[in-house]
């Protein structure tokens, strides 16, 4: 008896990029298979390949059109997702400590909201070892799960036209850093002084998909 | 040698071919919005293709230079003087030492580039001199110009040894022109009724279209398509739609990923006659296959010697 394979669809994401999919809901093992296939076909070294994005349950692969055509890249990319194991996970990632001051002012709202003193939000998002699902929105920006359901909200109703640079946010069973000051819909907890997006740096980028993360009060 | 900027109403930026590379990073592959007509420029002074020129969007300003220069500006249909005497685009100029560029409105078109032979000598940030506002980097200082500006030109960009008349790679694509798509990725997410309503519609260009989008709206009473998927990666031209009536082109500051379904992506042949397209302009798409999106984008590149 053989078990059902893996979702995997592959298709044309315009002229430029082909978008895999391996699923479609947010789940760590589908996030994992997504984050092996990246590290699959950057190995691969395919001539032409210029990005490799991964999101939740997908991924694209950005290539240069001059250089490779669409149904070549495509079965060479299905060869190569096809061989990635389901339950396959990406080389030894890092750990990232993030340093925050959890006096974020949407804190005592969120305590509010949930029931909980703002001592107790503050220890049950610090308590959690967070998992880079997915780069984007912005430079440096990564979404962070899982958050403890118990601090589950949905976003605010209104987004605030300006969120400060470093602002620690939560929303739905996710957190982030803010790495620039942007518009943004999610409840500020904290703030920390660290660069998540660094120019000086490469990757400029502080947090990779695939890293985990913690967060440390700091007074 | 420097070009100083003296009365700035428009909203120029620094942009070259842009950054592919780091998408991974959460930065989108930015630069011109209109390669074409930035391409053309760089031609006309002898630059080689690397070189950054300055975006011009909205009507207004001067420039002065310190030095003699050799300057063309491309675009569309742009009004343009040299010290007050009429001057016409897509030609190379000489610019005496304290002569004066004016440039007027944008009769026509969106975005006009101004190259200057050597390119301007601004720092290269993740492998490009464009400007990227929303995360304040590239360019000057991350920033639009504004009036007192000092741009230093550069030596050592790729000059080539002389100037070379580029050849005509084809309309700019006046209004009456489809703007060609590749149809997917997320095709099960609209009904046949929805897709075939959405290829036949004639759009209006939104005033709140920019760098990060173009913003086109349509007569419809056709509901939102389905928006159970998770976010996933989007691309320069994906056609995200949020809701029944409007639809969001993404441009080369466009976010990497995104939530709104796909019904197609804008050949990337086709970029440059978009970001030309003003506001409350038609616009129509014609869906053509991949193989036919990437066959015309390596015409165009051959024409323009790439």
């Amino acid at each position: 008896m053989t078990r059902d394979p893996a979702p995997l669809e592959l298709a044309p994401l315009g002229d430029g990029a082909i978008l895999i999919t391996l699923g479609d809901t947010i789940e760590r093992a589908i996030n994992q298979r997504v984050h092996a296939c990246v590290s699959a076909i950057t190995d691969a070294m395919i001539a032409g390949v210029v990005d490799i994005v991964p999101a939740y349950a997908s991924l694209a692969v950005h290539y240069d059109a001059s250089v490779a055509e669409a149904q070549e890249i495509l079965g060479r990319l299905r060869d190569i997702a096809s061989s990635v194991a389901p339950g396959e996970i990406r080389p030894e990632s890092s750990v990232v400590t993030i340093p925050v001051r959890y006096d974020g002012p949407d804190l005592t709202a969120v305590a509010d909201a949930t029931g909980l003193a703002p001592d107790e939000v503050v220890a049950r998002h610090s308590a959690v070892e967070y998992f880079v699902y997915m780069p984007g929105f912005a430079p440096g920006f990564a979404y962070l799960g899982d958050l403890d359901p118990a601090l589950q909200l949905p976003r605010r109703e209104t987004p605030r036209t300006r969120v400060p640079r470093g602002s620690v946010a939560i929303a739905g069973l996710q957190t982030a850093v803010y790495p620039h000051e942007t518009p943004g819909g999610w409840h500020l907890i904290g703030r920390t002084d660290l660069l998540l997006f660094d120019l000086e740096q490469d990757p400029p980028a502080l947090l990779r998909a695939g890293d985990r993360v913690r967060f440390e009060p700091v007074a | 040698m420097t070009l100083t900027v003296g009365r700035m109403s428009g909203f120029a930026t620094i942009q070259d071919r842009g950054r592919p590379g780091y998408r991974a990073d959460g930065v989108p592959p930015c630069g011109a919005m209109d390669i074409v007509s930035l391409e053309r420029a760089n031609a006309l002074v002898g630059n080689g293709g690397a070189a950054a020129a300055i975006e011009w969007a909205l009507a207004g300003g001067t420039l002065r230079f310190s030095a003699s220069a050799v300057v063309a500006v491309t675009g569309p249909d742009i009004e343009l003087t040299r010290n007050s005497a009429m001057l016409s685009t897509n030609v190379a100029v000489e610019f005496g030492r304290g002569d004066e560029l004016a440039i007027g409105r944008l009769v026509r078109g969106t975005y006009a580039y101004i190259a200057v032979r050597g390119g301007f000598d601004v720092p290269v940030v993740l492998g490009s001199r464009s400007t990227y506002l929303p995360a304040g980097f590239g360019g000057l200082e991350g920033r639009r110009l504004r009036a007192g500006d000092v741009l230093a030109i550069g030596f050592a960009a790729k000059v080539r040894s002389k100037p070379k008349t580029p050849r005509d790679s084809g309309p700019a694509g006046g209004e009456a022109t489809a703007i060609r798509a590749v149809e997917g990725p997320n095709t099960a997410a609209f009904s046949r009724a929805f897709a075939k309503s959405f290829w036949a519609s004639e759009f209006t260009l939104s005033p709140a279209s920019n760098r990060t989008g173009y913003r086109l709206e349509r007569e419809s009473d056709s509901g939102p398509p389905d928006r159970s998927a998770v976010s996933e990666p989007a691309c320069v031209g994906a056609i995200q739609v949020p809701d029944g009536a409007s639809a969001i082109v993404l441009m080369p500051d466009g976010p990497t990923v995104g939530g709104y379904p796909k019904i197609g992506v804008v050949a990337s042949v086709d970029i440059p006659a978009l970001a030309q397209r003003m506001p409350d302009d038609t616009v129509r798409f014609e869906r053509i296959t991949v193989e036919e999106a990437q066959r015309l984008l390596r015409e165009r590149r051959s024409l323009a010697g790439r």
